[in-house]
């Protein structure tokens, strides 16, 4: 795990959870040509994106309240799959506010149901299209990012 | 692709489907064999299934498969299986049927055809309204409603009724109906079997009728019917003996015979019919008397059968019937034939007596011995008869003397009033008294007559000889004596003469009365005398008037003849009686002489033969009338009957009357003695037995008619006494218990022919069927043993016959049947096992074609993404390095990933059509042809087409699929119209074949070759090349997909340049 950018706390971080390093370096390009400078924390299993979130492991020193401003989480992930990580997000007081969209190549029904039953905020299917995906990528952090106001730190997580 | 097939044993079926198959298997539970169908969940599946007759967890099995079609080399394996049980459900001979709870049929098998005549395409969605009578609709809708009441549900409910067939009769089912409830206990539907009973019925009906007969026949005989244990227990007895000898059958039935009869005459009953046991008999046919309630000698003439087992007496069967009336006037006829029989005979004797006493110039010595021997022939009994007379010391006798005599009469001869003997008949055996005593009045009166004969008879001689000492002593003489001159004038009268003159008003010197004159004017001579009677006050003389010619006077000799005058006045009289009472007897009698002379026939002979007496003067006339060609046998024989020394009865001979009618005459006759010339007398009687004989004949038909009917009922039948003996069995229920009859009737106990575990429960039934206010089921399959053990399955129809305690049972072998439907279920299950394998196989390849169909989503287009991101990256990092031709392939790169996108996506979207559930609603077909069309002005703007839509097209679909499908079918009719500049699509629908839409769009397009059509809806085909119209050739597939689940059909029609129509059907559910 590496910090793709340089840290700007105030903007807060993209957690882009995605096994395949070609969709990583695709939406990366996506986010830079959407002009998206967030810092962006890859994890590459389920289990990874659970320590960043709850600050263990390789990121225990990190501080839980700094949470991420969205999470793009994709699927089908080794280890722990995506909708796991969502089921275990949603179930913990720190992270259940915590916007999160599913990011996926899927549209399946019956993942589109089960992310929405698990409480994911959005689902985007990835097109093949690059022109059409960068645009989603861009789409997806101006909305996240900028428009959409996040719960307060350890206001809505206290319940 | 994924085959919608479907288990209960599979995981992640969806929730829909599962509640389907269990409303299925409820259904299915109280439809033993029976076969189902059900719309389940998301995708349309018919259901079929099958369950064990009998039911139980362990026999029932589901198998669903969908409407649309399959490819898969196994499910075309699993289609034949269902075929095989489709067939198998579709040949029974019921029809199954599932009603809605508006009475409206929703599914039928196609044997409803079969027994009404409407196809099941007719028969499905009618109203059951629509197939009965008002009548019959009310009932049944009452008899469903009630099943709502039923618990548990599964008992259903069966009844029968009628229904009415395409062609209009009445065809009688059988309807087994059941309620079925969701889960939560509320009525979804009816569903149910029925059969056609017209056979069963018709052989029911003919049951009923033979029964009802033979029963009515049973209680209405006029016989007495009954049946008896060997020592004289009274089994059975009919209710004829109520109103011959006022017992109800109740009231003796179970008793013995002793108690009914009395000692002795149950002894004489006994008697009658056991020696016939000992002779080894089966019948015997004989004449009892008895007394009936109030005490009143009733006679039966007694038919009796007895039941042999193993060389023993078992029971037995008589038939009595009440001869009393008939007996009677027989005793009658006969007391009356003997009684003029005697008459005759008294009437004979007196005249032969008349003769003997005329003869008065034989001496008495003579006459006296033929008198005795007439009066020992005249008497009742003349074999034992012998006759006495004592005169002067002198003894005559004649006749039997066989032994002292054991009873005698006697009367005494008088002469003047002083005894001078006696008369007396003697008996020289006892005879049965009558009444009166060993002699009868007649004959008292008779040997009474005879003596004062014989006394008037020894008068007269003395008074001849005194007449003549006392013509020459006339006043001496006792009797008066009168002496007439010439002129008629009176000279001289003794005592006794003046007296007499006295009495006339004469005196000696008158002339006489003018009958005497006329006497005289006779010219009497000595020789010659004339006779005269004179009546004087109220005596009777008898004169003779005899002249003495040497005196010139004529004398006239008297004698007082009152008594003699008065005994025979009663004579005659008494003769007239007699000939009365032949003339007027009630019955035709005949009076015939030996040799063939008639004497006489009474008015009834005449009034019934119509023949006048003048017509028979022989009885060869009479027999050449009466008896036509057998006129001289019966002659001959009636000739014989001169012959015979008692009566006899000849029995019943059939003759002929002056108008043609034929009645049978029983005759007796009887010998009665001969007439005075030596002939033999007889006479004859005759009883008309017409009107009994064609009774007897007519019940004996009725008899052989009903006992026909019993043989012939179709089923074994026996009837069932209380004791659970069988009474009486047919040749069929012969045959079905292996055993004769006779070793059957009266001997076999019913329960003897039920295997052991039935027993308890069918003589529970036999004693609930007779006891008061309880019931037993009268139509039930139970297991039958025949006497050589074999055991049989038997349907029985039991009834108890109303007002007795006998039933009447009447069975089926059902054996070969239920054979049958054993091997068919042992069939039926080996086939739903091999269903079962073959559908689990079928579940793993499900399964693996949906991880299949899930990973390509995912994996497949993940690289395509790369591709194509990573070559647009290089031609926006790199767009100076590179020439034209590099940027142009780097293009023609990114082009075919993203076609391989859109294939991907396409063949994801045609395998989920498969995989999802079917949800129908009713859609507005118009509206959402309208939406698409407007997505697609949206799209493309710079186009201008005419779209023409139908209003109002609305139909039961899944409302996404059929939005692909038509998205699809307008979208291609927009893109291939895309190079026209007047451009026109249509939407709309006509009608089809079986009532059916059929919708169409119509295009003016580019149109295909008809020649390829049949490519048109294969997947990835396409017509056209990629860069004149693109698209991934899976559009059609799709919209043919949808359409097939639907259970409708898609075809298209075309020619290049000239525009495509595309039709399809649906399925409206």
């Amino acid at each position: 795990m590496r910090p793709e950018e340089a840290r700007n706390v105030a903007d807060g971080v993209i957690l882009l959870v995605e096994d395949n390093p070609d969709d990583v370096e695709l939406t990366m390009r996506g986010l830079r040509q959407g002009q998206i400078a967030n810092e962006v924390v890859v994890a590459r299993d389920g289990v990874e994106a659970l320590d960043y979130l709850w600050c263990r492991g390789e990121w225990s020193e990190r501080d839980v309240e700094e949470a991420p401003a969205v999470v793009l989480l994709d699927i089908q992930l080794p280890k722990i799959d995506g909708l796991e990580v969502l089921e275990q997000i949603r179930s913990d007081p720190r992270t259940r506010p915590l916007p999160v969209v599913m990011l996926t190549s899927s549209n399946e029904e019956r993942d589109l149901i089960g992310s929405y039953d698990l409480g994911a905020n959005s689902f985007v299917r990835k097109p093949v299209d690059f022109e059409q995906f960068a645009e989603a990528v861009r789409q997806l952090g101006l909305y996240w990012l900028v428009i959409n106001e996040p719960a307060p730190p350890g206001g809505a997580g206290s319940d | 692709m994924r085959p919608s097939h479907l288990s209960l044993v599979s995981a992640g079926v969806p929730a829909a489907l599962i509640r389907g198959v269990e409303a299925l298997i409820n259904r299915l539970a109280s439809s033993p064999g029976g076969y189902a169908h059900a719309l389940c969940g998301m995708t349309p599946a018919t259901c079929h299934a099958f369950q064990a007759a009998g039911g139980g967890d362990e026999g029932r099995r589901i198998v669903g498969t969908p409407a649309a079609g399959r490819d898969t080399s196994q499910l075309k394996e699993e289609q034949r299986q269902l075929e095989h049980l489709r067939l198998i459900a579709e040949n029974t001979v019921d029809a199954i049927w599932v009603m809605d709870l508006d009475m409206r049929f929703t599914w039928v098998n196609s044997s409803v055809e079969r027994i009404t005549g409407y196809t099941r395409e007719e028969w499905t969605g009618s109203r059951l309204a629509e197939h009965t009578t008002p009548d019959d609709f009310e009932l049944m809708a009452e008899m469903f409603r009630d099943s709502l009441d039923i618990e548990p549900p599964s008992e259903g409910t069966v009844f029968e009724t009628t229904i009415i067939h395409k062609d209009g009769h009445a065809v009688p089912v059988e309807i087994s109906s059941r309620m079925i409830f969701d889960e939560q206990g509320n009525p979804l539907e009816l569903q149910g079997v029925t059969r056609d009973i017209t056979e069963r019925k018709r052989a029911a009906e003919a049951l009923r009728e033979s029964e009802e007969r033979y029963r009515e026949f049973v209680h209405s005989a006029n016989d007495i019917i009954y049946t008896l244990t060997p020592d004289g227990t009274i089994v059975s007895i009919n209710g004829a003996v109520e109103r011959i000898l006022g017992f109800a059958p109740e009231e003796i039935e179970g008793r013995n015979l002793e108690e009914v009869l009395g000692p002795e005459r149950h002894a004489r009953a006994k008697e009658q019919y056991l020696r016939k046991i000992d002779e080894g008999e089966p019948s015997s046919h004989y004449e009892f008397d008895l007394l009936n309630r109030d005490g009143e000698e009733v006679v039966l003439e007694i038919s009796t059968t007895i039941q042999w087992e193993d060389g023993e007496p078992v029971e037995v069967m008589g038939i009595a019937r009440d001869i009393t009336e008939r007996k009677r006037a027989e005793d009658e006829l006969l007391r009356r034939t003997h009684d003029l029989g005697e008459r005759v005979k008294e009437m004979r004797c007196l005249y032969q007596l008349a003769r003997l006493s005329q003869r008065d110039e034989e001496p008495v010595e003579e006459i006296l011995p033929e008198i005795a021997d007439l009066l020992s022939r005249s008497w009742q009994w003349p074999e034992v008869t012998s006759a006495r007379i004592e005169f002067d010391d002198r003894i005559f006798e004649a006749g039997a003397a066989n032994g002292p005599p054991v009873a005698r009469q006697s009367a005494p001869i008088g002469v003047h009033g002083a005894a001078v003997g006696r008369v007396e008949v003697r008996y020289h055996e006892e005879r049965p008294e009558e009444d009166e005593g060993p002699f009868a009045a007649e004959e008292r009166a008779l040997l009474d007559t005879v003596a004062v004969r014989i006394g008037e008879m020894l008068e007269r001689r003395e008074a001849e000889r005194e007449r003549e000492v006392l013509a020459r002593f006339p006043a001496e003489n006792p009797r008066p004596v009168l002496r007439v001159v010439a002129d008629g004038i009176v000279n001289y009268a003794n005592d006794a003469a003046m007296a007499l003159l006295a009495e006339l008003g004469l005196e000696v010197g008158d002339q006489v009365p003018r009958s005497w004159q006329e006497t005289l004017a006779r010219s009497p001579s000595p020789s010659h005398p004339c006779a005269m009677e004179v009546t004087a006050g109220d005596r009777v003389f008898a004169f003779t008037c005899a002249p003495v010619p040497e005196f010139g006077y004529v004398n006239f000799y008297g004698m007082d003849i009152t008594e003699q005058r008065a005994a025979e006045e009663a004579l005659i009289e008494s003769e007239q009686r007699f000939r009365r009472a032949v003339a007027n007897a009630p019955f035709p009698i005949m009076l015939h002489a030996a040799g063939g002379e008639v004497l006489t026939v009474n008015e009834v002979w005449v009034e019934a033969t119509g023949y006048a007496a003048e017509e028979i003067p022989t009885v060869g006339d009479w027999t050449e009338l009466a008896y036509d060609t057998d006129g001289d046998a019966v002659a001959e024989y009636v000739s014989q009957l001169h012959e015979l020394t008692g009566r006899v009865d000849e029995g019943e001979f059939v003759i002929r009357t002056a108008d043609g009618d034929t009645r049978i005459w029983h005759f007796h006759s009887a010998p009665i003695g001969q007439l005075p010339d030596g002939r033999g007398l007889a006479m004859s009687i005759a009883m008309d037995v017409t009107k009994r004989r064609a009774a007897e004949n007519a019940l004996r038909e009725s008899e052989e008619r009903y006992r026909t009917v019993f043989e012939n009922t179709g089923a074994a039948t026996c009837l069932i006494d209380e004791n659970r003996t069988i009474v009486l069995a047919n040749q069929g229920f012969a045959r079905l218990v292996g055993a004769s009859r006779d070793e059957i009737e009266g001997s076999l106990d019913f329960t003897e022919v039920i295997a052991p575990h039935e027993k308890e429960r069918m003589v529970g039934y036999h004693d609930a069927r007779r006891a008061p206010g309880r019931e037993a089921p009268n139509r039930y399959e139970f297991d039958f043993v025949t006497l050589d053990g074999e055991m049989r399955r038997v349907f029985l129809h039991i009834d108890v016959i109303p007002g007795t305690e006998t039933s009447v049972a009447s069975l089926v072998d059902i054996t070969e049947l239920r054979q049958a439907q054993k091997e068919l279920q042992v069939l039926t299950e080996e086939l739903e096992e091999r269903v079962r394998d073959r559908t689990a196989q079928l579940e793993a390849a499900n399964a693996e074609l949906e991880a299949f169909a899930y990973s390509v989503s995912h994996d497949l287009r993940a690289p395509l993404r790369a591709i194509d991101g990573f070559s647009q990256a290089v031609v926006e990092d790199y767009a100076e390095d590179l020439d034209d031709t590099a940027r142009d392939y780097l293009r023609r790169v990114r082009r075919a990933s993203q076609r391989m996108g859109s294939l991907i996506d396409d063949l994801l979207q045609l395998s989920r059509i498969t995989r999802v559930e079917l949800f129908r609603d009713r859609v507005d077909l118009s509206a959402m042809a309208r939406e698409v069309v407007d997505e697609l002005r949206a799209q493309h703007p710079e186009r201008v087409v005419e779209v023409v839509i139908e209003p109002d097209m609305t139909a039961d679909v899944d409302r996404r699929l059929i939005r692909t499908a038509l998205s699809n079918l307008l979208g291609n009719a927009w893109k291939y119209t895309a190079k026209l500049s007047e451009a026109k699509i249509e939407f709309g629908s006509q009608a089809g074949e079986q009532g059916r839409r059929v919708y169409r769009v119509i295009d003016n397009g580019a149109g295909f070759d008809m020649q390829y059509a049949g490519k048109l809806f294969q997947p990835f085909q396409r017509l056209h090349r990629e860069d004149e119209f693109p698209g991934t050739g899976i559009g059609l597939a799709t919209v043919r997909r949808v359409i097939r689940r639907h259970g409708g059909d898609v075809w298209a029609e075309g020619a290049v340049d000239e525009g495509a129509t595309f039709y399809f059907t649906l399925n409206e559910a």
